[in-house]
């Protein structure tokens, strides 16, 4: 070890220059390490670019979030007017998503992405394509399906692709999108949630006439008895163990005569605003019947009494 | 000796000034590339982590529009995914093998979309846990539990994300599983008992003290 120091150190001391084959060897590993360096560089600007890229494609994706906003709206604005088929897997094309103002009005030079322009603050980066592409048929008229974006990036080895998804829930009307939306409790969500409720759990919302309307299977049936009113055959009391006590919400009686109890005051600060049927009802799950109580004064002859069954094939589903 | 050589060669030529500014800018020359990979590693992982975020959000979403319904919700339950009992959903929930799929028959989607840990799913992330929690009682009279099902996914920086989503569970008498439905807490209490969505529906409509029925959909 000590003699190959001093053969070193001798032999640079010396004043002897390099020979060919040294200086060969010696701009060959140098054209070796330049070679990899320049490669290396390449690389690492492709790395940074692509990192460009990258970043660029997410904050687009965040302003495509930003311009389906906070209401159900916005959403409708932008891919409320395609025609949309939940049965074509390949979906269908969207050509631009751009931003509405708040009175649902494209807003001029809105556009939050585009097919086949490129991302403004990034290099290389080309919409290829927007689609909205069904992925769940969760009824007749409710979809949630995906709206898939394809960019193109490019750098020097070529292009490659990054697809994005966001998840959207649709409602559809005669081959028509009626509602959408992107957040994650949707309104008609809650709004069918309130009709479940609200209506004994054989109500659901209907988007189309904005009302809550009863389930499939689901008939008020009217006696000709204003004292009793009983399911038919095929046939039960559209009620369950949970909710026999809210009886006016399957046992109801209105006055064929305009007989209520009208908005009124009390002097004890009560009012009543809204007109009172005069009647009180007693159902009986077993048998499927509503059993009528008037009060005294009225006449049962005035009053037609009706029974909400929901059909026995229907509650066993 | 490295002394006496140092300035011997100062005195007679430059070579060893030559070997020393070679070193030296060899040793500066790998700390740059070195600094510039960290950098660029990290970049690469902040992407990753942003766009994580931004599918595992996703996830959340999907999940919650799809089983919000609850034929698609039992529609998993009747293919065994989260077990046919209750007893089994917690069995599979300790081994990590709670599984969420895509409704085969009503969709062009099928399959799998949230497996078991550690295989390819949704947005080809790796799930590290899938479970539910206990389930929570809702009714003393009534065999209908609240659990939430929750995701935990290792995102490109080792950082564990989790999503949660409060699940309605309806068994009948013996334990078995009859129906299921996701829902919300859009006002977290922070301890049980837990307001959902549904919960807050009916202390609107009916009173304070009214709560949801997730067996029959209606509030008691």
């Amino acid at each position: 070890m000590h003699l190959k120091k001093r053969t070193f150190i001798k032999y640079i001391d010396s004043n002897r220059g390099f020979s060919l084959i040294e200086s060969l060897s010696a701009i060959a590993l140098l054209a070796v390490i330049v070679f990899v360096f320049l490669g290396w560089v390449v690389n690492h600007k492709m790395g940074l670019n692509n990192i460009s890229q990258n970043s660029e494609i997410t904050n687009t994706m965040l302003r495509v979030v930003s311009a389906f906003g906070d209401e159900d709206r916005y959403c409708r604005d932008i891919i409320g007017p395609i025609a949309f088929n939940p049965t074509e897997t390949n979906g269908v094309q969207i050509g631009a998503i751009d931003y509405y103002n708040s009175i649902d009005v494209k807003i001029p030079n809105g556009n939050v992405v585009k097919i086949g322009e490129p991302l403004a603050q990034a290099q290389g980066v080309t919409t290829k394509d927007i689609r909205l592409k069904p992925s769940v048929i969760l009824d007749a008229q409710t979809v949630l399906a995906n709206l898939e974006f394809t960019f193109t990036k490019s750098n020097v080895l070529g292009p490659s692709t990054n697809v994005q998804k966001l998840p959207v829930y649709l409602t559809l009307s005669a081959g028509s999108i009626l509602t959408c939306s992107i957040s994650l409790a949707p309104s008609l969500i809650i709004s069918n949630r309130l009709c479940e409720v609200q209506e004994g759990g054989f109500s659901h919302y209907d988007p189309v006439t904005k009302t809550c309307v009863v389930n499939d299977g689901v008939k008020w049936f009217v006696s000709t008895d204003p004292l009793k009113a009983s399911c038919p055959v095929d046939f039960k009391a559209a009620t369950n163990q949970k909710n026999v006590g809210r009886n006016k919400q399957v046992c109801t009686s209105v006055s064929t005569v305009g007989t209520k109890i009208p908005p009124r005051s009390y002097k004890n600060g009560v009012v009543m605003k809204d007109n009172v049927n005069i009647f009180s009802a007693i159902l009986n799950p077993t048998t499927s019947t509503c059993k009528f109580i008037f009060l005294r004064g009225e006449k049962p002859a005035d009053f037609k009494s009706s029974i909400k069954c929901i059909s026995t094939k229907e509650a066993s589903k | 000796m490295g002394r006496k050589y140092f300035t011997k060669n100062l005195r007679q030529d430059n070579r060893g000034f030559i070997v020393i500014s070679v070193i030296v800018m060899g040793i500066v020359i790998t700390i740059v590339i070195a600094s510039f990979l960290t950098y660029l590693q990290n970049e690469n992982t902040l992407q990753a982590r942003q766009r994580t975020r931004f599918e595992f959000e996703n996830l959340h979403t999907a999940i919650m529009m799809m089983f919000s319904t609850p034929d698609i919700c039992k529609k998993n339950i009747m293919t065994a995914r989260f077990g046919t009992s209750l007893s089994e959903l917690m069995s599979l929930s300790t081994a990590g093998a709670i599984q969420i799929f895509y409704p085969a028959s009503a969709g062009p989607d099928s399959g799998v979309m949230v497996p078991s840990p550690n295989t390819a799913s949704y947005y080809n992330k790796n799930q590290t846990k899938v479970f539910f929690t206990s389930p929570i009682k809702l009714n003393a009279t009534d065999t209908t539990y609240l659990a939430d099902l929750t995701i935990v996914v290792s995102d490109p920086a080792s950082i564990a994300r989790s999503i949660v989503i409060p699940f309605y569970l309806i068994a009948d008498t013996t334990g078995n599983l009859v129906g299921c439905m996701a829902t919300s807490y859009p006002a977290p209490t922070g301890a049980p008992p837990f307001s959902t969505m549904e919960d807050i529906l009916c202390s609107q409509i009916f009173g304070p003290t009214s709560k949801f029925q997730p067996r029959d959909h209606v509030c008691i």
